[in-house]
Formats: structure tokens, C-alpha cells, sequence
């Protein structure tokens, strides 16, 4: 059976996504995105992938050039810290590729495997993308929604068992 | 040249001087050493690579308790670094293995007898050849602690203590392991010249993997030589595999980012085999499963001693402080004190009549300089080329760097015996023969530098070059050699630095009963050493050899550095 | 009777060619629960001021009051945060936060609790065993944020902490700040805060204090009455920001 169709990451900071949504936020819940990234001075390359990761977690949609805000990503700016990784890790969990990372995980006797290997399913699942790239940002994004851990000492990528419950 | 720098360095001879003098003053209590019956059964080498490899670890466990205290001393304040940095410099100008007779003497008089003495006299030695390179890696590390780290800490009110495990230490990781390596290589070289080297009337040598290999020479059994030699180098990869590459690993957790890759590597890591060299990650988790349950047993157990309160911490902080500075006054009237007498000694051994001999030195001294020229002529001859190739050829230079390390770790020294055995045997001159000992003592530390001065040159220059279509003559003569300049500088530091050393083994030996020597400073020291045991020709001899070593490193190699580095300098 | 209170606090450096004053006659005072930003052109001192007052350097002449008390040496009730977010490279989150705790003699166990709890706090659970190379601007100076609130001081001293975050990272860390300053469990009161973004100040503080250069010297002491959430594009706010530009401008 052909592996299930698996999507990519973009290689983007969530402290960047949460950044956008406040900017959205003053600005009425809707700004061009060429203008953001002018008053932010940053490379409008580097906002579209602020702008994909921020739909892809369904916070925001991006009609024709343009970033809304999207009722989950209002709900979010008004909940607190721990809300708000909740909000992300149920987002995380319907997304193509960290799903199948947990049933991968799930699937290890002690729920966790080291990073060569990971990186070796990332390699096979998205050849268009840098391996060590997709991992840093899974790891970033599973951190902070508490779905993934990572302990770099003993070279473990885990399921985050307190995350996984809540 | 300005009067400060000239009385420094007459006072950094004076110094070296008296303490040599000092030494020599024990020479009275020459050894009455008898060597046991020398052996050269392979089945004999484990003993002897056991004895070599923990004179090794002795003295390397005292440099670094030496280089940590000294080199966090020196970055107290810039005047601590005023007195103490010059002195490593003065330290490390001066030629090791020429010391090596002389403090035997000293350690055997101290040590009230034979075996000991000797010993101990091969620990100091090889103690010295690493301790000054490490002590300037943890004063570097200190100065390079970014200002606002120390600030958090003191902010935090974080105690002396804490600051060293914390800060501190951790800080100094990545240049002491880097120096470490280096330290060995140089410790290496240094003992198996101890063993080689014969003391007292009855022509002592230490057991070891160096005297096993002089043994072997000395009776022609060339079988002996690579098996002893198989030994040397089956010892270097093990440890390199099982100690170096995981430090490395471990030390790069040590880093600043914004230093990544740059300071402290020069061709990668520098360990052999860089095949193997997977393998340091592996081995470094394996250790690091092996250490965990002792490690977390210490720690269960330092947290059940009871904690301490302020009131006794500051009481112990005083009282650390109080022992440290009566340990540092001591040391300093120890150090007066050995000066004194020196001077004393110094004074009564020039003031007897002086050897015929001594009419030589200028002479010799001479034919060294003219020797050392040639091996340095030839090393630069086929390294600068080699560097150049690699500088342009990716995969010559990715071909050419494990050799060169595997070969470069390999003591030199080593070689000697075999080098001899061939050299005489084969063509009978001793002239030839001296040369290449010295040129095997020098080429290395030129090929080291000069390739890790290719690795720094910029890619973008690089290509920039071929863009504007130099071909590849134009683009030696303007950018590769122009960007090698202060690599070449180093490199010859260092390499006349290993020159001088090997001069010393190299001009004068006894082969299967019979004496070799040419017309050298180094064979009038040695002559003088075991033939006639002239202590003023000793004296003398040693004096010139520092002599021309401190000039020529003040007059020459300062100067050429300060050019290289102002002019050459890619920023 | 004023939390903080500065005295013709003065600062000079020992130079090749005499003395360099730093900073001259500097008075005012912080009463608890403010928020104060510390706003100047480069060069005037801002940082060496924050410094004096933690008591990791001190003044050449004049006196640092807290309570009422003069204080000598380094005052336990402040902690820092860093420009650079002076994190040790090789000590884990959880290990950096600890450090301040470690270095004031807490138990490890307290000291696992509160590192816990104030990691939690900035929103970095889940990130206890990455080492700062793993993490992003932002997050590093949550970290360093972290390890400040863990010694629960009475006053939050920031040297110019959002300056070296891009900007998109810094909106989002400004409101973080607010928020953790405004919740009630907090163990900080007071804030003090020196930047060279005079929006920022105007934005977060409800006082700024404007230093001027050569040497540096206070040059005005503004109050900022405007509700929070503030919005930059208001007609009060960008007079404020005018009126402290010009306060910079005149004494330059």
C-alpha cells in the first residue's frame, strides 16, 4: 500500500505565527500580506511560510494575497498559555504528518525512537524537503504543543505521555 | 629593537639559565643506575607499551591540574597576565629534550636513588611539553567568556565556587579537549625521546616502547622494530577512538554558537581515520550508558551530605581563598629561592677555566643552524606544494588530511631507531642521517598548519578567482600563498621549535657500539654528556642552544608573526 | 515611601587620559508597582544605570535606597534580564532557569518546583530538556525571562530585552510580559526597563524616564496615563512618542 499522501511543514517559529495573529488583531482581523511583511521588514518569502504555518494550524485563511483572521485563531488570542498549546495540539493531531509520526511513536514498545531513524521516514515521506529541517521544526511545534519531546543527551524523540491524555 | 624587549629576553635566558644550573648542581649524586637485562621478545611489549602509556597519563593528569589553575590565575587581571603569559613564553622556548639529562639529575637526587628518580624525570619532562600549551587554552577560554554570562552569574549571586563549576570549566572544555590532542602528539614525541635517550655512566634507558625500539635497532632485528612500532600505533588509534573522538563530540556541546566549527577545528576533528570517525558519536553514547549509574550514585550521594549554611559556605570560601594565596606566596619563594641558587650555581660552574671544547661552539653552532635550514628547506619544499594542490583539489585535500594526521600522530621519535638502523646501515653517512631526523621532527607541525590554513581560505575568494579567470599560477601567487602566509609563520614557529628537539637526538648516537656525531651544537651537548661529563661544556653548550633559540625567536619569528598576521590577515 | 530610590548617582570609568564620566548626578525614585522605561540614545548610560541598580557594578559617587536602606553590593530583590539573554550553551532549559535558583542557595527540590512552574509560566513547557541552541530568539529570552521570575524578585530589571528579537517574535513577547506583569500571582510588582525603542516604552511603561548622552543625565521624567491595551496608532500615543523624541533631541 503506497504511504498515505503525507504533507510538509513549513520551516517556520511558532513565536512568529502567535506574532501575526496579535499584528491581525490590531489591524481589524485582515491586512494584505505584502503590507505586514513591509511594516515587519521582513522578507515577504519568509512571511509566507508565517502565513502557511498559521493556516495550516487553522488559525488564519489567506484569500488572494491576504491573511484573515479565522475564528479559531480569535479563539486562541483570547485563551491562555495552556489553552492555547491545547488548541495547537488538537490541530497538530489532524495534520497529515505529525498524525502519523504519532502512530509511528504509538507503535515502539517504549513510544519513543532515536533521531536517525526519524529522520530516515522524514527522507522517504517528503524527498522535497530537508530532513534535518522538517525534524527541527517537528520538534519545535511537538514541543510546544507538548506532543512530542525530544532529549538531545540520549538521543530521544518521544511521545509526550502528559500531552497525549490531555 | 627597544630596550624593554631587550632586557626581557636577556632576562628570560638569565632565568632559564640558572635553573639549568640548578639541575646541573645535582649532578654530583650522579645515578648509579643498573638497567635490568633489556629484552626484545615481542611478548615483552605489552609491559613496556604499559610502562610508556602511564608516564604518559601521569604527566598528562598534572598538566591539566597545572593548566587549570595556572591559566584561571593569569585571566584573574591584566596584571596577572602581564608576568604569567610571558613566562609560558619564555617556557616554551626552550628546547625539552636538552633538559632531559639535567633533570635527571635533580629528580634522582631528590628521589634518593635509581629507578624513581629517572622516572620522574621523564614525567616532568613530558609534564612540560604539554602543560604550557593547555594553559594558554583555558586562559584563552577564560578571556573569551562573553561579559554578559559573567554578569548573569554575579548578578544572580552566584558564589566563586558555582561561577567555576558552572561557568568557568564548562568554558574551557572545547580548547582543553582540542589542546589535549595536541598535547599527546607532542607527549608522545617527547617519551620515546626519554626512552631513547641513555643516562648516567652505565647507560640507563628507561623501559618503555622507546628504548624497546632502540633495542631493537641497536641489534638489527627490524621484525622487533614493526612490531614495536605496530604496538606505538595500535595504542594512538585506540585511544583516539575510545577517548578523542567522544571528548570531541562532547565538547562541541560546549561551544558558543557563534563560534560553531570555526576556532578549534582544524581538518575536521582532529583524530585519525576519518572513516572510523562515525564512530565517536557511538562511542560517546556507549560511554555515556556505561557512566550513568556511577555518575547518579555520586549524585544521590553528594545531595544526602547535608547542605551548608551561608555562614559556613563564606567561611570555607575565606578559608579556600587564604590557602590559595599562601600556596601562590610559597611557590613564589620556591621559585626565588631555585633562581638563588641557580644564579649561585650558574656563577661557580663559568667560573673555572673553560674546555677547549668550547672553542667549537660558534662553529657548531653554526653547522646546526646550517642543518636545521636544510630539513626546513626540504619540509617547506614538498608541503607548500602539497598545500597548494590541496587548496585547489577537493578530493586530493579530503585524501590528503587522514593521512596526514595518522602519520602526524605517530611520534616521530619513533622513527628514529628505524631511521637510524637504514640510514647507517645502508649508506654509512651520519650527516645524512641527522638531517632527515631532523627534517621527520619538523615537516608535520608545517603540513598541519599549512593544511588547516587551506581549509580557512574562503570559498568565495576562491571562487571569485576563477570567475575573473586567473589561471592558476596568477591565483597562487595572489591569493593562495598571500592567504597561507601566517599558516606558513605558525607552521615554522613550531616546526623550528621541533627542530631544535630533534637536533639534540639527531647529531650525536651510539649504534651497535659505535658513536656517531657530526660537527653540532647538539652532538657537543651530548658528547659532552656522556663521553667526557663536563658539566661546563654541558652548561655551555645548553646556554648557546637557548641563546640562539630566544634571539631567534624575538629577533625572527615575533616580527615575521606580527607581519603575517597584520598584513595577511583575511577578515 | 518609595520602593527604589536613586541619589546623585554618579559613574565614572578610569581612562588613558583621566576620568570618562558615564553618568552624572542621576536622581529619581520607583515606587512599587510601576512600570518604568528607561529610554536614551546610545551611549548614555542606560545599561551601566540598570547595572547600578542590580548593584553588579557600583557607582562612583551617590547612593542606590531600597526599602530605605542603602544598598552595597548586589540587591537580592532584583533580578536581570539580558539584551543577549546570557544563557550558558551547555546547560539544558530547565538547568539555565535552576541556575539563578542554585546560585541563591535554594534546595533542589524548591528548586525544581519553581523552575517547573515559572517554565510554565512563559509558555515553555514541553522545552525543559532543549539546550538553547535548539531554540529560537524569542524562546531564549523566555528562558532568560524565566530565570529571572524563578528568584520571584520584587523588582524585574530588562536591559534592552526585546532589541535583539526580530519584530514579529517581539509584538508577541511585549504582550507576554504584560500579561504575566498584570496576573495576579505574580511575583513581580515592579518593572524597570531600559530601551532605545521609544515606542516600546510608550507602549509597555507607565512612566519613562529619558536619559540624555554625554554624560548621562536625566533629561525628563514623563507619566504615560493611557489604558492598556495600547494602540499605536492613536493620536495620544504618537504624541507621547513625539514628546519623548524631542526630550531626547533637545539635550543631544
Amino acid at each position: 500500500m503506497a504511504p498515505p499522501a503525507i504533507h510538509p511543514i513549513p520551516d517556520s517559529q511558532l513565536p512568529w505565527v502567535f506574532g501575526l495573529l496579535e499584528m491581525l488583531e490590531d489591524r481589524g482581523g485582515r491586512e494584505d500580506g505584502y503590507k505586514i511583511a513591509r511594516d515587519l521588514n521582513f522578507k515577504f518569502a519568509d512571511l509566507l511560510k508565517v502565513m502557511k504555518a498559521a493556516e495550516i494550524l487553522g488559525l488564519v485563511s489567506t484569500p488572494a494575497g491576504d491573511v484573515v483572521l479565522e475564528p479559531l485563531g480569535r479563539e486562541f488570542l483570547a485563551a491562555d498559555v495552556n489553552q492555547r498549546k491545547r488548541i495547537i495540539r488538537e490541530q497538530l493531531r489532524k495534520h497529515t504528518l505529525f498524525g502519523y509520526l504519532v502512530r509511528l511513536l504509538r507503535a515502539q514498545e517504549d513510544h519513543s525512537l532515536n533521531k536517525e531513524v526519524v529522520l530516515e521516514h522524514l527522507a522517504m515521506l517528503l524527498p522535497d524537503e530537508s530532513p534535518e529541517r522538517m525534524f527541527a521544526t517537528v520538534v519545535n511545534w511537538g514541543r510546544f504543543a507538548e506532543l512530542f519531546g525530544y532529549n538531545k543527551d540520549d538521543d530521544r524523540f518521544y511521545l509526550d505521555e502528559e500531552g497525549e491524555k490531555a | 629593537m627597544n630596550a624593554r624587549r631587550l632586557i626581557s629576553g636577556a632576562v628570560s635566558i638569565l632565568i632559564v639559565a640558572a635553573l639549568l644550573a640548578l639541575f646541573f648542581s645535582f649532578r654530583a649524586h650522579a645515578p648509579h643506575l643498573h638497567g635490568p637485562r633489556f629484552s626484545v621478545s615481542v611478548r615483552q611489549l605489552p609491559y613496556y607499551a604499559f610502562c610508556s602509556f602511564y608516564r604518559m597519563l601521569a604527566a598528562y593528569v598534572l598538566a591539566m591540574v597545572f593548566s587549570v589553575a595556572y591559566g584561571m590565575a593569569a585571566a584573574r587581571g591584566r596584571r596577572w597576565e602581564r608576568v604569567m603569559i610571558p613566562a609560558i613564553d619564555i617556557a616554551q622556548s626552550v628546547p625539552v629534550i636538552g633538559f632531559f639529562p639535567a633533570a635527571v639529575y635533580f629528580f634522582v637526587a631528590l628521589a634518593h636513588g635509581g629507578r624513581l628518580g629517572v622516572e620522574m624525570a621523564a614525567v616532568f619532562l613530558i609534564f612540560t611539553s604539554q602543560a604550557w600549551n593547555l594553559a594558554l587554552g583555558v586562559f584563552e577560554s577564560m578571556r573569551t567568556i562573553p561579559d554578559d554570562l559573567r554578569q548573569a552569574l554575579e548578578a544572580f549571586g552566584a558564589s566563586a565556587w558555582l561561577r567555576f563549576r558552572k561557568l568557568s570549566l564548562p568554558a574551557c572544555v572545547p580548547k582543553l579537549v582540542y589542546n589535549s590532542i595536541l598535547s599527546w602528539v607532542a607527549g608522545w614525541y617527547f617519551l620515546i625521546a626519554c626512552e631513547i635517550i641513555t643516562v648516567g655512566p652505565s647507560h640507563y634507558r628507561l623501559p618503555g616502547l622507546g628504548s624497546y625500539l632502540m633495542e631493537a635497532a641497536d641489534r638489527g632485528r627490524s621484525g622487533e622494530i614493526i612490531a614495536g612500532l605496530t604496538m606505538l600505533l595500535l595504542i594512538i588509534v585506540l585511544m583516539d577512538l575510545m577517548v578523542w573522538q567522544p571528548l570531541t563530540v562532547w565538547a562541541e556541546k560546549f561551544r558558543y554558537e557563534f563560534a560553531s566549527g570555526a576556532a578549534g577545528e582544524p581538518m575536521g576533528s582532529l583524530g585519525m581515520l576519518h572513516a572510523l570517525s562515525a564512530l565517536g558519536p557511538a562511542v560517546y553514547r556507549t560511554a555515556r550508558f556505561v557512566i550513568r549509574p556511577p555518575a547518579a550514585l555520586l549524585r544521590v550521594l553528594l545531595a544526602g551530605l547535608p547542605a551548608l549554611d551561608s555562614t559556613t559556605r563564606a567561611r570555607i570560601a575565606r578559608a579556600a581563598r587564604a590557602t590559595g594565596y599562601a600556596a601562590l606566596i610559597a611557590l613564589w619563594l620556591i621559585f626565588l629561592y631555585a633562581i638563588f641558587k641557580g644564579l649561585a650555581a650558574l656563577a661557580h660552574a663559568l667560573s673555572g677555566p673553560w674546555p677547549d671544547q668550547a672553542r667549537l661552539i660558534p662553529a657548531a653552532t653554526g653547522a646546526s643552524i646550517l642543518r636545521i635550514v636544510v630539513a626546513y628547506s626540504i619540509s617547506l619544499g614538498w608541503t607548500l606544494p602539497c598545500a597548494l594542490a590541496a587548496a585547489d583539489n577537493v578530493r586530493f585535500r579530503r585524501w590528503l588530511a587522514p593521512i596526514a594526521e595518522i602519520v602526524g600522530s605517530m611520534p616521530a621519535t619513533a622513527l628514529f631507531p628505524l631511521i637510524v638502523l637504514f640510514v647507517v646501515e645502508v649508506t654509512g653517512g651520519m650527516n645524512l642521517a641527522s638531517i632527515l631526523l631532523i627534517l621527520t621532527g619538523m615537516q608535520w607541525y608545517l603540513l598541519f598548519n599549512l593544511l588547516a590554513g587551506v581549509n580557512q581560505i574562503p570559498e568565495d575568494l576562491k571562487e571569485a578567482a576563477h570567475a575573473y579567470g586567473l589561471n592558476r599560477l596568477a591565483i597562487w601567487r595572489k591569493l593562495t600563498v598571500p592567504a597561507l602566509v601566517p599558516s606558513i609563520v605558525t607552521g615554522s614557529i613550531t616546526a623550528w621549535g621541533g627542530g631544535w628537539n630533534a637536533l639534540i637526538l639527531s647529531e650525536y648516537f651510539s649504534y651497535r657500539g659505535k658513536t656517531y656525531k657530526v660537527l653540532g651544537l647538539g652532538a657537543l651537548l651530548d658528547a659532552a654528556t656522556y663521553e667526557t661529563g663536563d658539566s661546563m661544556m654541558i652548561l655551555l653548550s645548553l646556554l648557546s642552544m637557548v641563546v640562539v633559540v630566544v634571539g631567534l625567536n624575538r629577533l625572527v619569528w615575533r616580527r615575521l608573526y606580527n607581519v603575517a598576521t597584520e598584513r595577511y590577515r583575511i577578515d | 515611601m518609595a520602593l527604589l530610590e536613586l541619589r546623585q548617582v554618579s559613574k565614572s570609568y578610569p581612562h588613558a587620559k583621566g576620568n570618562l564620566r558615564v553618568l552624572n548626578e542621576i536622581s529619581f525614585s520607583v515606587e512599587r508597582g510601576e512600570f518604568v522605561a528607561i529610554v536614551g540614545p546610545s551611549g548614555c548610560g542606560k545599561s551601566t544605570l540598570l547595572r547600578i541598580i542590580n548593584g553588579i557594578i557600583a557607582p562612583t559617587a551617590g547612593q542606590v535606597l531600597y526599602n530605605g536602606q542603602q544598598v552595597d553590593g548586589i540587591n537580592p530583590e532584583c533580578a536581570m534580564v539580558f539584551q543577549s539573554f546570557a544563557l550558558l550553551p551547555w546547560l539544558s532549559v530547565k538547568a539555565n532557569v535552576e541556575l539563578g535558583l542554585e546560585a541563591r542557595g535554594v534546595p533542589p527540590a524548591e528548586r525544581e518546583r519553581l523552575a517547573t512552574l515559572y517554565i510554565d509560566k512563559v509558555g515553555l513547557d514541553g522545552f525543559e530538556e532543549a539546550y538553547p541552541r535548539e531554540l529560537s530568539g524569542g524562546m531564549k529570552q523566555r528562558v532568560g525571562l524565566a530565570r529571572a521570575l524563578a528568584v520571584e524578585p520584587a523588582v524585574l530589571l530588562m536591559d534592552e530585552p526585546f532589541s535583539a528579537l526580530d519584530a514579529l517574535t517581539a509584538i508577541g513577547l511585549r504582550e507576554e510580559l504584560l500579561d504575566i506583569w498584570q496576573a495576579p500571582d505574580s511575583p513581580v510588582e515592579t518593572i524597570i526597563m531600559v530601551t532605545h525603542i521609544i515606542e516600546e516604552a510608550v507602549e509597555l511603561a507607565d512612566r519613562i524616564l529619558v536619559l540624555s548622552a554625554g554624560p548621562g543625565r536625566l533629561a525628563g521624567d514623563l507619566r504615560v496615563d493611557l489604558a492598556r491595551p495600547r494602540d499605536r496608532r492613536s493620536e495620544p500615543f504618537n504624541s507621547l512618542t513625539d514628546k519623548v523624541f524631542s526630550l531626547i533631541e533637545e539635550r543631544a
